[in-house]
């Protein structure tokens, strides 16, 4: 009897063990890469004119990258607090951390509008919008899906759209993909996994 | 049809009313005919205890003319209900929508025309699933601001809630989560 117990005491430490040396998140080597669009957060100084910028930019940080657009009602605005909600329980680590928003609605989201509205959420976060087409390459490059839905809604044009968060590593590189049920303490983890490496 | 039948009785002590007498108390008839048997659009009067609950309102940035309002409708009557439309002075208009993930894995929005809610269900309207959808904000909703609505249902008839608004935040946790429930009184 005291030898089953030990090892299981044996099994579980194992386990432990195992958990605190999981493997490393997978480098997803089909989706992401760079891109330039037009950055909220690009604004030559004492002017309105918003210019363009590269995520690339931001090489060092740990990325949490997500598209939408802003007249979404329901799920972009939960999925950028979310974002927000990982920001704020990372606490100190903030330092290292992006998040960046890419609208898929130019017409609607100029660089202007998309900066209040990220504000709103959170001071920090980077918008891009740009040429549609510019943006519909970025989106393939992150398997993202958009495209607007056919309703008699008076709410205007909606889309029918992916809302992955994605979190890039400090080279850039695309780890995970988070869906809507993700737990916040699950991604806030891998945030820091990505900050460790 | 009382009322009818007492008309009736006086009809018959009167008998020396004028013609204009007359055609006076039949526009009365009319009336009270009216009243009685127009279908009313819903029942003016809760019939059913349904009851209201975890509700909020998403807090969106002032550039934003659209948010979604969530809560929760138990019917714990024998009857279905439906959820027919909902009023409020903070919008524009309201409408149902509800989420369909599609093949390829996006999200879509589809409206929906009303909301049946079933005997004994406990019917959840929650982020990333159905929602009241709130277009043409009148004034930007700031956290703690109270929106108050009116939601008409078939048999209960209107219901009036005041819901709070909020950032969303602490309820991100369950989101898209079928066997989580929020409670907030």
């Amino acid at each position: 009897m005291f030898k089953i117990m030990l090892l299981l005491i044996g099994v579980a430490l194992t386990g432990v063990g195992w958990g605190v040396h999981a493997k490393p998140l997978p480098i997803n080597s089909k989706l992401g890469g760079d891109f330039e669009l037009t950055s909220t957060h690009s604004q030559k100084p004492g002017s309105t004119e918003f210019r363009t910028a590269k995520l690339s930019e931001f090489k060092g940080k740990v990325i949490l990258l997500n598209f939408g657009y802003t007249s979404c009602p329901d799920i972009c605005p939960m999925v950028v607090a979310r974002m927000t909600q990982v920001l704020k329980r990372l606490g100190d680590d903030i330092s290292g951390v992006q998040s960046v928003f890419v609208t898929f609605d130019p017409e609607r989201d100029t660089a202007a509008r998309l900066k209040e509205y990220l504000a709103f959420f959170d001071e920090s976060m980077v918008g891009f919008t740009g040429e549609l087409e510019a943006i519909r390459k970025v989106a393939k490059q992150y398997g993202v899906i958009f495209m607007p839905t056919q309703g008699k809604s008076a709410s205007g044009t909606l889309y029918a759209h992916s809302d992955f968060i994605y979190l890039l590593d400090k080279q850039g590189r695309v780890r995970a993909l988070f869906a809507t049920d993700k737990p916040l303490a699950d991604m806030v983890k891998d945030v820091r996994d990505l900050l460790s490496e | 049809m009382i009322n009818i039948r007492v008309s009736g009785r006086r009809m018959q002590k009167r008998a020396n009313w004028t013609d204009s007498q007359r055609a006076g108390l039949l526009v009365v008839i009319i009336g009270i005919f009216s009243v009685a048997f127009s279908a009313p659009l819903y029942a003016e009067k809760a019939v059913t205890a349904l009851a209201i609950d975890g509700g909020w309102v998403r807090a969106v940035p002032p550039v934003s003319k659209m948010t979604a309002a969530y809560f929760t409708v138990t019917n714990p009557g024998d009857k279905a209900d439906t959820l027919l439309y909902v009023l409020t002075s903070a919008a524009k208009t309201t409408e149902m929508h509800t989420i369909v993930t599609l093949a390829s894995g996006a999200k879509e929005m589809q409206q929906v025309a009303h909301v049946s809610i079933k005997p004994k269900e406990k019917f959840e309207f929650k982020q990333g699933g159905y929602h009241l959808m709130l277009i043409g904000l009148e004034k930007p909703l700031k956290e703690g601001d109270q929106v108050a609505f009116d939601l008409i249902f078939q048999n209960a008839g209107k219901l009036r809630v005041s819901l709070p608004v909020r950032m969303g935040a602490d309820h991100e946790e369950s989101a898209g989560q079928d066997h989580h429930h929020h409670h907030h009184h």
